[in-house]
């Protein structure tokens, strides 16, 4: 049977969310490794004609003629879509195997090994994760590869590699089983959170703690002879003791075995990143590769996000991370680092001969920079009694007009912003009401407001001290507020209290006026 | 249930009340219960990351699944909720809230879970996403009677009562610090929100009667207005509310 005879159908399990552009909907097979698509509205009629089965060809002439287009147009424009909806499963052949909805393999209370299933954690359709029960209520995790095409290989690099590291730096094994298709493991379970929500719920010093925690293991695990092969936050659980496990060894590389390479993702090397590029083969897993994907991860988790802007599409990214420098701390909102960033720079080189010799040299390096005391930020105005000047009771409440109103509340709803303080935000609040949420006129170019506005973003891009210097040299020139001087974000000693304030928070530095902030 | 006449809340509802009598020169009812139902929160910082709020109810939760095994969990967009299996949300009207600054909400979500499965708290909420953890009303309990509510507040009172407060404007305070306090929603409507609306209201006509008053005066006639239904000094619930 040729393709134009196939009858395809939108699979059972596939899963709609509609964005917020009109008509957009992110398009997802439940149990898919493959990602989310964005598909336009047209689109989405187009791929309803094959809720019942139906050919390529008599789904693109039924929507042509309900929409009352050409019909080969249709098919010009949304030719590209239908292949890339049946490579990704979400068009399947009718009656095929494919077209079955997903089945979990087990269930509740089924025993595997000496574990018993006690909840799904993940069902996908070449795996499974439960939780499970152990004799004498230890908790476990029970993992199960059906993969035909590459089960049978994932399973036997974990197995390799957990026979070094299990219940050192991964979790205890438990139990194995192999299958032809892959096998299940029973292991202890770790108690914990991917390290990068551990890192959301930590302060400063617990952040710290983690990073070197998260280097230590790896550290550890290359002096047992394995690399990973798959650093990303969700393959290292922290335990609520702040024990690192890593997990998921079915890529690790064991005495210089060859291992296949993760195909993209911002834990990406560079080299892998150029051969993808190339449409080459990567060239096989070594320390100095997997020493920068550590470095990713830490870099994360000490500046709340990755080194490298990859919000971009796939090809962009692929030529960030294959020429990319990483991104200052200061850019991200976090406090400057330059001992730590100094080193992750060196982690992160491009060029892997000028990265650390090993996993241990770029530890030894980072414990030393992370005993540095950061960088301590201008220290913030304290406004709090400006504030009550501009309560209700206030002078400034009683003859303001709606352009000065503006001012007040931009003023307000920066301080609240910033600094998170409640007066601020009930009086932004109030004052933003008041005018009718209008905001004030952005500032003249060549003013200084302006010209300390456009110091904080270069700061915040490039994380240069100088530019720092301008924009406070130029809030610290523009004075104080006096208590009868009317509020103008714009120019005057308000003005200069705000932009001192914005100095204190480059990466979140807002000019006035501007949407958004 | 002793009741803080002249607690956090009842100061800070009052100054609310005032600011929103200034502003009805200026807006309608709308506006002015907006305003009011909001009054209280802060603002997230642009940099918080969008998984931290949930992140916190999760590690809160955790240590607990083995009572938790009772309840129904809820995720919508803003709030992660537990029901018992056997409750009827029907008569779950008489509401606790709970109220840690951001900054306390870690250790506070760790503590009113553990009170409130000990307690066997029939449904409660929380707020799920950085807007829901930085308003007032971080933590809401529901409970079928006015007793079951107030035994419960207190219990909470007790158990928070190191942490530094936020405070639920318009509602009950229980204790010293206004951390926890207590509300009652009627015939399916918010108590929060119904109050609001009924003092965005009665500020405006009290405006509209004289549009020169004062804003002192302005508060001071629309909370008399109110009395006969509300507590209009300590927004406990139990009076009367008029539809």
């Amino acid at each position: 049977m040729s393709v134009d005879q196939l009858r395809y159908v939108l699979h059972p399990d596939v899963e709609q969310v509609p964005m917020g552009s009109p008509g957009e909907v992110l398009v997802a097979r439940r149990g898919s490794r493959v990602p989310p698509q964005l598909l336009s509205g047209d689109a989405m009629a187009l791929i309803a004609s094959f809720r019942e089965p139906a050919t390529l060809v008599d789904a693109v002439l039924a929507y042509s003629r309900s929409a009352g287009v050409d019909p080969m147009a249709t098919l010009d424009e949304a030719f590209g879509v239908l292949v890339a909806l049946t490579r990704s499963d979400v068009l399947v052949v009718a009656d095929a195997a494919s077209s079955d909805a997903l089945q979990a393999r087990h269930q509740v209370d089924d025993a595997v090994g000496p574990a018993r299933l006690t909840e799904p954690v993940r069902v996908l359709t070449d795996s499974e994760v439960w939780r499970a029960a152990l004799p004498g209520g230890r908790r476990a995790v029970v993992k199960v590869v059906a993969d035909e095409g590459h089960g049978d290989g994932l399973v036997a690099r974990e197995l390799a590699a957990l026979e070094r590291v299990s219940g050192l730096v991964a979790p205890r094994l438990v139990w194995a089983e192999r299958t032809p298709a892959g096998g299940t493991l029973v292991l202890e379970e770790v108690d914990g959170d991917p390290a990068d929500l551990t890192a959301l719920a930590a302060d400063d010093a617990g952040r710290d703690r983690l990073a070197a925690r998260v280097v230590e293991a790896y550290t550890h695990l290359h002096a047992l002879g394995v690399l990973h092969g798959d650093v990303h936050p969700g393959n290292v659980l922290v335990g609520a003791d702040g024990h690192v496990a890593l997990i998921d060894f079915g890529l690790a590389v064991v005495d210089d075995d060859l291992a296949p390479r993760t195909a993209g993702g911002e834990y990406l090397d560079p080299q892998a990143a150029d051969a993808l590029l190339r449409d080459e083969r990567s060239q096989p897993l070594d320390a100095a590769a997997e020493q920068y994907s550590v470095a990713v991860l830490v870099f994360t988790l000490l500046a709340g996000a990755p080194p490298l802007d990859l919000e971009c599409e796939r090809t962009q990214a692929l030529r960030r991370i294959a020429t990319g420098r990483p991104r200052p701390f200061v850019a991200l909102g976090a406090t400057p680092r330059p001992a730590v960033e100094r080193v992750l720079r060196r982690a992160l080189a491009v060029d892997p001969s000028r990265r650390y010799r090993s996993m241990r040299t770029f530890r030894d390096a980072l414990t030393r920079a992370l005993d540095v005391p950061a960088v301590p930020l201008p220290p913030e105005p304290d406004l709090t009694a400006l504030l009550v000047g501009l309560d209700t009771d206030g002078a400034t409440w009683a003859h303001a007009d709606v352009d000065r109103a503006a001012h007040v509340a931009w003023l307000l709803e920066r301080v609240a912003t910033l600094t998170g303080d409640a007066l601020a935000h009930d009086l932004a609040l109030l004052w933003s009401t008041r005018c009718g949420h209008a905001a004030p006129p952005t500032p003249q170019p060549g003013t200084p407001v302006a010209r300390a506005h456009r110091a904080l973003a270069t700061h915040a891009r490039t994380g240069g001290p100088a530019a720092l210097r301008r924009a406070r040299a130029v809030a610290g020139r523009m004075g104080v507020p006096s208590p009868d001087e009317p509020v103008d974000v714009l120019a005057g000693g308000w003005a200069g209290a705000l932009l001192r304030l914005e100095c204190a928070h480059p990466a979140a530095a807002a000019q006035p006026g501007a949407r958004g902030a | 249930m002793p009741v803080e006449t002249d607690g956090r809340l009842a100061r800070l509802t009052a100054r609310a009340v005032g600011r929103a009598a200034a502003l009805s020169a200026y807006a309608g009812p709308e506006a002015l219960a907006a305003f009011c139902y909001r009054a209280g929160a802060t603002a997230a910082h642009p940099r918080t990351d969008a998984r931290w709020a949930r992140v916190l109810v999760d590690r809160a939760t955790r240590s607990h699944r083995t009572a938790l095994a009772a309840y129904r969990r809820s995720r919508t967009e803003h709030w992660d909720g537990w029901t018992a299996h056997d409750a009827d949300p029907a008569v779950l009207v008489h509401k606790v809230y709970v109220s840690p600054t951001t900054p306390a909400v870690p250790v506070a979500l760790e503590r009113v879970v553990a009170v409130a499965t000990f307690l066997g708290v029939p449904s409660w909420k929380v707020g799920a996403d950085t807007a829901g953890l930085h308003r007032a009303d971080k933590v809401v309990l529901y409970l079928p009677s006015a007793q079951r509510a107030d035994a419960v507040a207190q219990a909470l009172a007790d158990e928070l009562a190191d942490l530094p407060a936020q405070g639920v404007l318009f509602s009950g305070q229980v204790g010293a610090s206004g951390i926890v306090s207590r509300g009652q929603d009627h015939d399916g409507q918010s108590w929060r929100a119904m109050v609001c609306r009924a003092v965005a209201l009665a500020l405006a006509d009290a405006r509209a009667a004289d549009q020169s008053a004062t804003s002192q005066r302005v508060a001071a006639d629309a909370l008399s207005s109110l009395a006969a239904d509300l507590d209009v000094v300590t927004w406990y619930p139990g009076a009367r509310v008029a539809a």
